[in-house]
């Protein structure tokens, strides 16, 4: 995509290219394997895709979000009706607004779900619908911010909150949790965007998460499942940002008795080196007197 | 008994810094300017001596004094520092009191603990903002009675920096009791006894913070300084730091004008000397911020026992 501004490092995956209907040469070079990225829209006639996907080793998701042009929005739309799961029907009104939907929906297909974003024009007949999925969008909908940057599962998620993975998953796709999990579902994901914030990607934060803080601690998620947040937060404000001021902890030393005879041979290593009584003849017997060695007997 | 020898026999006597007296009844003295009538020439100049008077104040009957003055300050020649110098100090059971005298407190300082005739924990507590003279002839036929636990060093040496500290330490500039000690003494106010982080907090001994105040939020560092007193049963471990840390960053940051970005536990043998030296203390006790009334923790501190 010609013009394009990056956001955010990040790649679209040559694997994924085709499968969005993009070819592969659009991505920037810049682009880092693994990441998501952000493409700034640059004319109103584009449409941004969010598409979710399992990672290679099936256990987290990445996010990536694609901007195609208008005139182009069929191809890869196609392209990822194919995937398309339940979650995804939510977008179902719009693709159809200007796709055949007959035969394009396979259901059977898992592990990639789409949300189409609008702009008002040339769309702008869809405006309304448009903005309604946006305030649901990526941003809008808590849970799915909450998987996006702790690139835990749903399945580890959905522990969290003492729901099942379908709940969970009805919650990233935009089903709204009420009362008290709610109210839980952001708490715990401000405290993870500080972690994530602090660590700067998904991966590095699902790592901590399911690290434990001490050799017999608890994980940080565990933590978070325990209703401890406080222990949480204070154990991710030890992450990432370097401290400017307060100097790691020294080792603790004992006193260490010297003997006369040593201090002496030190005393006379330090006025050898330093030159102090050649460079200084006004004052060595200042010197010398402010210095004084202990008897050997005493 | 010739002058010098006074104050060597006071030393000889046991008298030394931590020493507990108990004078009933005893007054306390300060100068107050009388009132004076409108005519009263000598008020413009202020320098008059019949405008000051001497004001007292009988101390209560379950009260106690402890020497602040240095041995080397009891031990010298009368003539030359007649007095010893000594704190109010008083038992009490109130948890939230001691607790706070157990911390970097600069007014208070829990000089020991025992159990009361009815099994309830008890502090002696020193006050630092009432100081009183005593004469050193007069202590000479006084026994001292211990107001420090003898076994425990590290009561001792802190005694003697806590004293040193309530004029040496920096003061904590406006904007940041404004943007972090404000936020943090209120919240210790309103945590109740039987909380756990108030248990929890006995395990600090001192709270330090450092502060870039270039721009708001200014991000905080904190030291958490492990309590080392022998008579303090629960060693903070890291778990326990890193709650308080969590909980003092949650509370700083509902301040809004500053945010915790880093902590550390450490104790007298990990801290670095710039670290010590150049970090504000974080009294939890009180603050004073102007343009407002003192907040001090409202508990009445002299109690008869």
């Amino acid at each position: 995509m010609p013009g394009d501004v990056l956001e955010r490092p990040g790649v679209l995956p040559p694997s994924q290219a085709p499968r969005l209907g993009l070819p592969t040469g659009d991505r920037p070079a810049s682009m880092v394997a693994g990441e998501g990225y952000l493409v700034r829209p640059e004319w109103s006639g584009a449409v941004d895709v969010i598409a979710w996907d399992q990672s290679p080793t099936g256990d987290d998701t990445r996010l990536y979000l694609v901007q195609v042009k208008a005139f182009d929005v069929a191809a890869p739309a196609i392209g990822l009706l194919a995937g398309i799961t339940g979650y995804a029907r939510i977008v179902l009104p719009i693709l159809e607004a200007f796709l055949p939907s007959e035969g394009l929906l396979d259901e059977a297909v898992t592990g990639c779900r789409v949300l189409i974003r609008l702009p008002a024009s040339p769309f702008r007949r869809y405006s309304q619908a448009a903005k309604s999925l946006e305030s649901e969008s990526l941003v809008g909908i808590p849970a799915a911010r909450l998987r996006q940057i702790s690139g835990l599962d749903a399945s580890r998620l959905a522990e969290l909150f003492g729901v099942s993975r379908v709940t969970f998953q009805a919650w990233t796709a935009g089903a709204t949790p009420h009362g008290a999990r709610r109210e839980r579902l952001l708490e715990i994901l401000k405290l993870i965007e500080e972690v994530t914030t602090r660590l700067g990607n998904a991966q590095s934060t699902a790592d901590w998460l399911l690290t434990p803080v001490t050799p017999k601690g608890k994980k940080p998620v565990e933590l978070l499942r325990d209703r401890q947040d406080d222990t949480f937060r204070g154990y991710s404000l030890r992450l990432g940002t370097p401290r400017r001021f307060v100097r790691a902890p020294r080792p603790s030393r004992s006193r260490r008795v010297v003997a006369p005879e040593e201090l002496r041979a030190a005393i006379g290593r330090l006025r050898s080196q330093t030159g102090y009584l050649e460079d200084n003849p006004a004052s060595p017997q200042q010197g010398a007197a402010d210095v004084e060695i202990p008897d050997a007997e005493g | 008994m010739e002058p010098r020898g006074l104050g060597e026999a006071l030393i000889q006597q046991g008298w030394d810094q931590g020493s507990l007296l108990t004078a009933r009844p005893a007054q306390q003295s300060w100068l107050a300017r009388r009132p004076v009538s409108s005519d009263d020439t000598t008020e413009a100049s202020g320098s008059g001596p019949e405008l000051w008077e001497t004001h007292q104040q009988v101390l209560a009957p379950g009260e106690h004094l402890v020497v602040s003055s240095q041995a080397c300050d009891i031990a010298r020649d009368p003539t030359k520092e007649p007095f010893v110098e000594l704190l109010r100090a008083s038992w009490t059971d109130d948890k939230q009191l001691i607790n706070e005298a157990g911390r970097n407190s600069i007014r208070r300082f829990l000089l020991r603990r025992r159990t009361g005739d009815d099994g309830v924990p008890e502090g002696l507590i020193a006050d630092a903002t009432s100081r009183i003279y005593v004469e050193k002839s007069s202590l000479l036929g006084l026994t001292p009675e211990p107001g420090l636990d003898p076994s425990d060093q590290f009561v001792a040496h802190k005694f003697r920096r806590w004293l040193a500290d309530r004029y040496n330490r920096p003061a904590v500039p406006d904007n940041l009791v404004a943007g972090v000690q404000k936020h943090v003494v209120e919240a210790v106010r309103k945590l109740k006894a039987t909380d756990d982080l108030t248990e929890l907090l006995t395990g600090v001994d001192q709270i330090l913070f450092f502060a870039d105040v270039a721009q708001e939020p200014y991000e905080v560092e904190l030291i958490l300084m492990r309590n080392e007193r022998q008579d303090v049963s629960l060693e903070l471990d890291e778990e326990g730091a890193a709650r308080i840390a969590g909980w003092l960053s949650e509370v700083i940051r509902e301040g809004a004008m500053a945010k915790v970005v880093h902590w550390e536990i450490l104790d007298s043998r990990t801290i670095s000397l710039y670290d010590y030296v150049t970090a504000y203390p974080l009294p939890l006790d009180y603050y004073t911020l102007r343009g407002e009334p003192d907040a001090i923790a409202e508990t009445p501190f002299v109690r008869e026992i």
